[in-house]
């Protein structure tokens, strides 16, 4: 490992093969209810099996894998409480957030102009592309999308918050990515036009009208014995 | 004291208790808003290595909790009041979205959340601010304990760990100015926690953001006194 003196420090391993485990998973490469196994993946990432260990201990402890007791380590499945319980926050959060946007629009439209632009262009540019995109383009054109107009509010904990919840949201937004495509960016647009308009409650109920469209296509997605599950 | 309870898991790792002890250092000013945080001195402090100090402090970065400046070190962040704003807005949302579902939750006959908030009222009940030892720090994080409980009803873990976080930044907000509020909070924390127990998720809803709106104002104005004495005493 790296002593004092290096001024770079690379990520120790185990976090490296933490971040690598989790990609594979927030991409559904790694299928939820797949089974890992520590040494399949040791020989797959080109590791020892010890930050395999460690790294699938911490997925883990934040929810990515379950540890079955004498059967291993599973890739969670996806539940559409899971998936309730971060729409939810998402809801609040970037409702929020667009209410906040709107206000920073109406106090000063000249300063908020170039980030509503670059909204606005990353709207145009999608739009043509979503017939022929792939999966994962949209997930990552989406989360372009949130990311941007959060951070155009400048407020640091919204910011932080929905960071976190990002990797989740790719996970849980994947699944509805394609079919919600046109709609979502539709929507995407609407909430644009409204935030311009410096609307605060209008924009707020946008966004929040965007994420329980998504939400509920989501929940339709999930199996009917799982949402039977979920509500018995 | 009450005995810890037994561990029956692998215990947390290192770093992971270094960073909760740094982090509960910092959140109850035993470190300082700006104080250097040098490696060393604190890995003897903590009696471990210099490395999952290293790592925590990485960590607590991250959180927002400590600021690398270079060439000059590392720093317990500094106390704005535009940060402690955005910090009640948020909770504002997020806490009133957790009061209405944890109603809903009740309303729905969910034995979990029904268990919860008759537990947390009987809690109530029994305890009084004039029972409570008048510390100030005491009553900070009652107050912090019973935003905790009321959300941690809801059942959304993550609803609930982003409401922890929020209060623990509070905490540390409140450390620097002092609680006065605390015979109306008291009443109005009674008044939203009947409505959860009553099953109306509107009512919760409203009174959770009225009272964080009120807690909020208060706190401006301790603020800006607060503020207005450090500057008399230069």
């Amino acid at each position: 490992m790296s002593d004092d003196s290096t001024v770079v420090r690379a990520a120790p391993l185990r976090d490296q093969v933490y971040s690598a485990l989790e990609t594979l998973i927030v991409r559904g490469d790694l299928q939820p209810g797949e089974r890992l196994v520590e040494a399949e993946v040791a020989a797959r990432l080109g590791v020892s099996r010890n930050p395999v260990r460690e790294a699938m201990t911490a997925l883990a402890r934040s929810g990515w894998i379950e540890m079955r007791p004498r059967s291993g380590a599973f890739v969670r499945e996806q539940s559409s409480t899971d998936g309730a319980d971060c729409f939810q926050i998402r809801c609040v959060l970037e409702a929020e957030a667009s209410r906040q946007l709107a206000q920073l629009v109406a106090d000063d439209p000249d300063a908020m102009r170039p980030g509503l632009e670059r909204l606005g262009r990353l709207i145009a540019a999608v739009r043509p592309q979503i017939d022929h995109a792939e999966q994962s383009w949209l997930v990552e054109a989406n989360a372009q999308f949130h990311r941007l107009l959060v951070e155009l509010t400048n407020s640091g904990i919204l910011i932080d918050f929905l960071a976190q919840l990002d990797k989740r949201v790719r996970w849980h937004f994947g699944a509805v990515a394609v079919a919600r495509a046109h709609d979502s960016w539709r929507e995407h647009a609407l909430l644009l036009k409204t935030i311009e308009r410096g609307d605060q409650a209008g924009a707020h109920d946008r966004m929040a009208q965007h994420i329980r469209n998504t939400a509920q296509a989501f929940e339709a997605r999930c199996t009917p014995s799982k949402v039977v599950t979920a509500h018995s | 004291m009450p005995t810890p309870p037994i561990e029956v898991s692998r215990s947390a790792p290192l770093r992971d208790q270094v960073y909760a002890a740094i982090e509960s250092m910092i959140v109850n000013h035993i470190l300082a808003p700006g104080e250097r945080l040098v490696e060393a001195d604190l890995a003897t402090r903590l009696n471990v290595s210099r490395n999952p100090v290293r790592e925590a402090l990485t960590g607590l970065s991250r959180a927002g909790w400590v600021i690398f400046v270079p060439y000059a070190g590392a720093f317990v962040a500094e106390q704005t009041l535009e940060d402690a704003e955005e910090c009640f807005l948020t909770r504002r949302v997020l806490e009133s979205e957790a009061a209405r579902e944890a109603a809903v939750k009740v309303a729905a006959g969910d034995p979990e959340a029904l268990r919860a908030s008759h537990a947390l009222s009987a809690v109530m009940r029994s305890a009084s601010p004039a029972s409570e030892p008048s510390d100030g720090l005491t009553l900070i994080q009652a107050n912090a304990c019973f935003h905790a409980e009321l959300a941690s009803i809801c059942g959304n873990r993550l609803l609930v760990d982003f409401c922890r976080t929020l209060e623990k930044r509070l905490t540390w907000f409140y450390g620097a100015v002092g609680f006065d509020r605390t015979s109306k909070s008291w009443q109005e924390h009674t008044a939203l926690l009947d409505a959860v127990v009553a099953g109306d998720p509107e009512g919760a809803a409203g009174l959770m953001a009225r009272h964080i709106e009120k807690t909020s104002v208060a706190f401006r104005e301790r603020w800006s006194s607060t503020e207005a004495e450090s500057a008399a005493d230069l």
